[in-house]
């Protein structure tokens, strides 16, 4: 049962995340007034890539060639973690927390880090270098802004997290919805997005996450792109059903699936809104202008926290 | 063999014991006997692996012993009275000093192993002299642990401590190494003289220096005199363990030794430091004020993150490794303090989850600073150069050593399922456990604040390692000496294969880790019950929480089998890399400079860096023929209060020079008149 | 047979005063030199006073070695440095030395007297001369800048310091002894090379030029 759970999680995960990023882009061309690329259009691009050709620089080692499977599985390995519709996978979640998951993802990162050196070109070097600075500096918001259902439910657990959450009376605290706004910041921040990164430029100079795929083209690009967009999926999860887990099903029946299910892509078109909006009305920040952002999230993380033990106050 | 004095429980607690005393007196003899070896043979280079050997064989006895002790139910105590007429040496051996031992003993095979090939090429150092010393430093460190008595602790901490310093300026034409051992001994006897105050001054009153009347007669000394005690505690240890702000003589001395005992200076004698504060923390000093918890987890948080910040502006690549030692004393302080705070604050759940977090970590950090260390060491010999501005490509022609510099990367870097994320995940749990158990709203966020700062740390860590391995072993070589680097000898490799072995290991198995290291945790007075979990999974203290890292990995190697196989294997083509039209050499590439420099802007507060550009032209400033580039950090510490330190005691020398006329008759006049007074004082005219 | 140990140390105490005094070489060794005299005949009177054949081996290496050989050696040393001709170096007069020196002495006296009280006859008769010559020694060292005069000074406090243990102990093992004599004579023939370094490289034996070393 909690195996066949683990492959429909993974499943969901890969079939769900390219059209997530495909909404994601068309709701952003929808507010700027563009009809924008279809929203299947990155199902097409993944097909594309993996029948092209492979170039590999020459200068390049074995990492470059494991770098993308190393982040496709670890990046996989994070996100059954999380529930998407339904807690019965909880045999599994039992052995996983929210720890986990977030050193998962750094595992792939430092992985995709040293492939951005290994070919010896600069801009690679410079992705790398401000892809680790970024990543470094957003941790502390990560982790402070989790440290509010954390430290409600008295566990990292993911299926202590999720419990804590259902309880209405946790997201009307304060300390909940600052929490609930840092994780969002950090979310953003997070999958490479306006204000912190920009997912859609060309030049070499201002990339940060894409100047480490630089060098890469064929199957292994595609496998990249494609656990970086489950990433995505992965981190909306994490604000959707750690912080509002309403509607996931507690019990694996057909009935109460579906219903998680469609309540589970409504909060997706909720978060993936928001991301857009955010995109279309802020311009990208310079580059040293970043870590002011990401402070930013861990000053409000700290807000949440604060509140917390002020209005809890001591035991 | 040794007249045997022990109380034990059953005939398995005996026979454990007898095994790990034997075990341990053969360690010790094998540790002389190296010494003795290398003197004899210091004209003989064709046979100087022979001291290596015979070190590497009593670290075995060691990690033997220990290990027979930690898992023989070993809560008791042997106490073997020895060499009386030196005025009383004693050892014992319990669950504490035996897991400290297994610390010593793993890493001390490794670095034995590595030694037998790597001493041989080193050149500039006396090899006779060096074999010596590291047999007498690893028995030093030994007999620390194992010191049942002030006297015995002592004797030996000097011994660390001098032979490591013999160690560290080995290197005879080096004027860095001498001076970085005059600064590692100066800092060593700051450390060694609060010790001496520490032990003596409470045996006025309590007329004992074994440990064991301490353990009962301190807890009953007044408040007042017990804090002076921790402080002493605190800094004659802090500044062993090379904790923040007396850390200045680690980044020095450390690379200056020869590689195989900077491992064994960054992985085992820092750790020895951690041993005695816990020793006497602990065991002595009984439960203490709230404050106490505080500062340790305080000190811990700026180690941590001061250690890694400046680890990350280091292009040394083993100043880079010696900046991470501080980084993750650091963490392991985080753990150490947090069990303070919960034994102040009576939640044994939480002392518990503390200490073995702190005991966890330290057992890790010595596995992977150990390799990483021996790792620096390889491409140290091969390349000839530590400057990681030279390197590069190493990948290629080094495989074995990149492969397991790459564990010790990654463990270092707390990435599942490495060793490494089982004790920072633990670590993760106490603070949390503190923030869950708040008494006031300080001691939660304390404990949050420190969760905040170990995630920075972890993300800091990460990107520094990146840099280390990335400048290292990737891209194209920056010299000539890269170019023509090869691998090193299969001991060497061996030595520290076995260390990237046990980062997988450790990792692995975290419940089965815990278990082992239970009476240690016991002895330092954490609750009596096995941690939780079961055999594959290890829970924390906090509702729920649980990590297995077996099925973990065993998801990931699925997972990336699967991906392998699906990919395929498509046609693969060998092309340049992109270089906007023109061609890429070394000189493009970017570097350790060049990735560090968001760092060093975004952190520009600490670093306050200075810069300087020079660049020399001739008929305009457009075409210019020369271009240099200075870039250098400024360290707060050593400013700001080494600094002020160091001119006060040149000024007051400078005073005191006066006194120093140069005239003999005027020394013999001092010597006089002092003798005057003396009788006058002793007539009662004064 | 006390009573003679006790005036012959009186004379010691002479002596060495009369060196605080002395400043010309010749008469300088002479003084030092009967001083000896004086110590060795002490010794041996000790030595048949309490019955210890050792005591006359010691008594016969005291005049063998500071009443003959040191002032041989010293003779050699002036001989070699040959620094008599020159101005005569400033240093304290020979009133106001004496004048210390008397205070010195009183000073010593005093501070004997505790040791005196618990100790035997012997002890009482010369232990506070013993005591005064020592730090008469000392006082001599200081004021007298010639290396050579500096040399006798040490002689006279090492005297002071072998009356002092040969009255507290009645004589002491003989191989304690032999290794004091080796000692003296050793130092004293370094000093002896010394001093003739210094004239060579300051041409004079004035040791306060020595301050020129200092780094």
């Amino acid at each position: 049962m909690a195996l066949t759970w683990l492959v429909i999680q993974t499943a969901l995960y890969l079939a769900l995340a390219p059209l997530v990023l495909g909404y994601i882009k068309k709701a952003k061309a929808y507010l700027q007034g563009r009809r924008g690329p279809d929203i299947r259009q990155p199902y097409r691009d993944l097909v594309k890539l993996w029948h092209k050709e492979t170039v590999t620089s020459r200068t390049a080692s074995w990492i470059t060639r494991a770098a993308p499977l190393i982040l496709f599985a670890t990046t996989l390995a994070a996100a059954v973690l999380l529930p998407t519709i339904s807690l019965a996978s909880a045999v599994y979640l039992r052995y996983g927390d929210i720890l986990t998951v977030i050193y998962l993802l750094a595992t792939g990162s430092f992985f995709l880090a040293l492939a951005g050196l290994d070919a010896g070109s600069a801009f690679g070097g410079m992705g790398s270098s401000r892809e680790s600075l970024l990543a470094a500096l957003l941790e502390p918001g990560i982790l402070l802004a989790l440290s509010v259902p954390v430290l409600t439910a008295g566990s990292t657990s993911i299926r202590r997290l999720v419990g804590a959450s259902l309880s209405p009376a946790v997201l009307l605290l304060p300390a909940h919805l600052l929490a609930l706004g840092a994780v969002f910041l950090a979310a953003i921040a997070e999958t490479g997005r306006i204000p912190v990164d920009n997912p859609d430029t060309h030049l070499e100079l201002t990339m940060i996450h894409e100047g480490m795929f630089l060098e890469y083209t064929g199957r292994p690009l595609a496998l990249l792109n494609w656990a970086v967009q489950v990433r995505q999926l992965l981190v909306l999860t994490v604000v959707a059903n750690l912080f509002f887990p309403w509607g996931l099903a507690l019990v694996p029946q057909p009935v109460s699936l579906g219903l998680a299910g469609a309540v589970y892509l409504g909060k997706l078109l909720l978060l993936g809104g928001g991301l857009a909006l955010v995109e279309s009305v802020y311009a990208k920040l310079r580059l040293f202008r970043a870590p002011g952002f990401l402070w930013a999230i861990s000053f409000l993380g700290l807000l949440a926290l604060v509140s917390r033990y002020l209005f809890r106050g001591a035991h | 063999m040794f007249p045997l004095f022990f109380s034990g429980r059953g005939r398995k607690v005996a026979i454990f014991l007898k095994l790990a005393l034997t075990l341990l007196g053969l360690g010790l003899a094998g540790n002389l006997a190296g010494a003795a070896l290398s003197c004899a043979l210091r004209r003989l280079s064709s046979l100087s692996r022979w001291p290596s050997v015979a070190a590497g064989a009593a670290c075995l006895g060691y990690l033997a012993a220990g290990l027979a002790v930690l898992l023989g139910e070993g809560t008791h105590v042997v106490v073997l009275p020895m060499f009386h007429p030196l005025g009383g040496f004693s050892l014992s051996l319990d669950p504490l000093a035996a897991f400290f031992l297994c610390v010593i003993g793993l890493v001390g095979v490794a670095a034995s192993l590595f030694g037998q090939g790597y001493l041989r090429h080193l050149k500039g150092r006396d090899l006779g002299s060096v074999g010596a010393w590291y047999n007498l430093f690893l028995l030093s460190m030994a007999l620390v642990v194992t010191g049942a008595n002030a006297v015995t602790f002592l004797f030996f901490w000097e011994g660390m401590a001098l032979s490591s310093y013999f160690l560290v300026v080995s290197k005879k034409e080096d004027p860095a190494a001498r001076q970085a051992g005059f600064v590692y001994l100066v800092m060593a006897h700051l450390g060694t003289a609060c010790l001496v105050v520490l032990f003596l001054w409470p045996a006025a009153q309590i007329h004992s220096l074994a440990f064991a009347r301490m353990a009962i007669l301190w807890p009953g000394l007044p408040a007042g005199e017990k804090t002076i005690l921790f402080l002493l505690a605190l800094v004659g240890f802090g500044s062993k363990a090379g904790m923040v702000p007396l850390h200045v003589w680690l980044p020095r001395a450390h690379p200056a030794a020869p590689s195989q005992v900077s491992a064994l200076m960054s992985g085992v004698m820092l750790k020895v430091a951690i041993y005695g504060l816990l020793r006497v923390v602990f065991t002595f000093l009984g439960v203490g004020p709230v404050w106490w918890g505080l500062l340790v987890l305080g000190l811990g948080v700026v180690s941590a993150l001061l250690g890694v910040l400046y680890a990350l502006m280091e292009h040394d690549l083993k100043r880079l490794l010696a900046y991470h030692s501080v980084e993750n004393i650091g963490i392991i302080l985080m753990g150490v303090g947090v069990a303070l705070l919960a034994r102040s604050l009576h939640l044994p759940a939480l002392l518990m989850i503390g200490l073995l977090a702190a005991l966890y970590h330290i057992l890790n950090h010595a596995v992977f600073k150990g390799l990483l260390f021996l790792g620096s060491g390889s491409v140290a010999q091969a390349t000839g150069t530590g400057d990681m501005e030279k390197m590069g490509g190493l990948i290629h022609r080094m495989p074995w050593t990149a492969g397991g510099f790459l564990v010790g990367a990654a463990a270092i870097s707390a990435l599942p399922p490495l060793n490494g994320f089982a004790s920072e995940w633990l670590t993760f749990q106490a603070l949390f456990g503190l923030g869950y158990h708040p008494v006031a709203w300080w001691s939660g966020l304390a404990g949050t604040l420190g969760v905040a700062a170990l995630a920075l740390t972890g993300g800091l860590a990460a990107a520094c390692f990146i840099k280390a391995y990335g400048v290292t072993f990737l891209a194209l070589p920056r010299s000539r000496a890269a170019e023509k680097a090869a691998e090193v000898p299969r001991s060497m490799n061996l030595g520290a294969g076995i260390l990237a072995a046990s980062c997988f290991v450790l990792g692995l198995f975290p419940s089965r880790v815990a278990a082992v290291l239970r009476p240690a945790v016991a002895a330092l007075g954490g609750p009596h019950p096995p941690p939780p979990g079961s055999f594959f999974t290890l829970a924390s203290g906090m509702g729920g929480a649980s990590l297995s890292p077996l099925l973990l990995a065993a998801i990931l190697v699925v997972l990336l089998l699967a991906t392998r196989f699906w990919s395929g294997r498509m046609p693969e083509r060998l092309s340049a890399t992109w270089g906007c039209g023109g061609t890429l050499g070394a000189t493009s590439e970017y570097n350790a400079t060049s990735f560090a420099k968001p760092f060093r802007i975004a952190f520009a507060f600490l670093f306050r860096p200075v810069r300087e550009i020079n660049s020399g032209y001739e008929v305009s400033p457009f075409f210019r023929h020369s271009l240099h580039y200075r870039g250098e950090i400024r360290f707060l510490f050593e400013e700001y209060l080494y600094e002020p330190v160091r001119s006060f005691l040149l000024e007051l020398a400078d005073r005191f020079r006066q006194v120093q006329s140069g005239n003999l008759r005027t020394y013999l006049a001092y010597l006089f008149l002092t003798l005057l007074a003396l009788l006058a004082v002793n007539n009662k005219w004064l | 047979m006390v009573n003679l140990v006790g005036s012959l140390s009186v004379l010691m105490l002479l002596c060495a005063l009369s060196l605080v005094a002395l400043r010309r070489y010749n008469s300088s060794i002479v003084a030092v030199s009967l001083q000896s005299l004086l110590l060795a005949v002490a010794t041996a009177l000790v030595a048949h006073a309490m019955g210890n054949r050792e005591g006359y081996l010691a008594a016969i290496l005291t005049l063998a070695v500071k009443a003959v050989a040191i002032p041989f050696i010293l003779h050699w040393v002036k001989g070699r440095t040959d620094s008599g001709g020159g101005p005569p170096l400033k240093e304290l007069s020979p009133g106001w030395a004496l004048l210390v020196a008397g205070l010195v002495v009183i000073l010593a006296y005093q501070s004997a007297s505790p040791v005196t009280a618990l100790g035997g006859v012997l002890i009482r008769a010369s232990f506070p001369q013993a005591m005064s010559i020592l730090l008469l020694g000392l006082f001599i060292l200081i004021v007298r800048r010639s290396a050579l005069l500096q040399i006798i000074g040490l002689l006279v406090m090492e005297n002071g310091l072998y009356l002092s243990a040969l009255t507290a102990t009645g004589g002491m093992p003989v191989v304690v002894e032999m290794g004091m004599f080796l000692d003296l004579l050793v130092g004293v023939l370094i000093m002896g090379v010394f001093s003739s370094r210094i004239v060579g490289a300051f041409r004079s034996l004035d040791t306060d030029r020595l301050h020129k070393l200092k780094g």
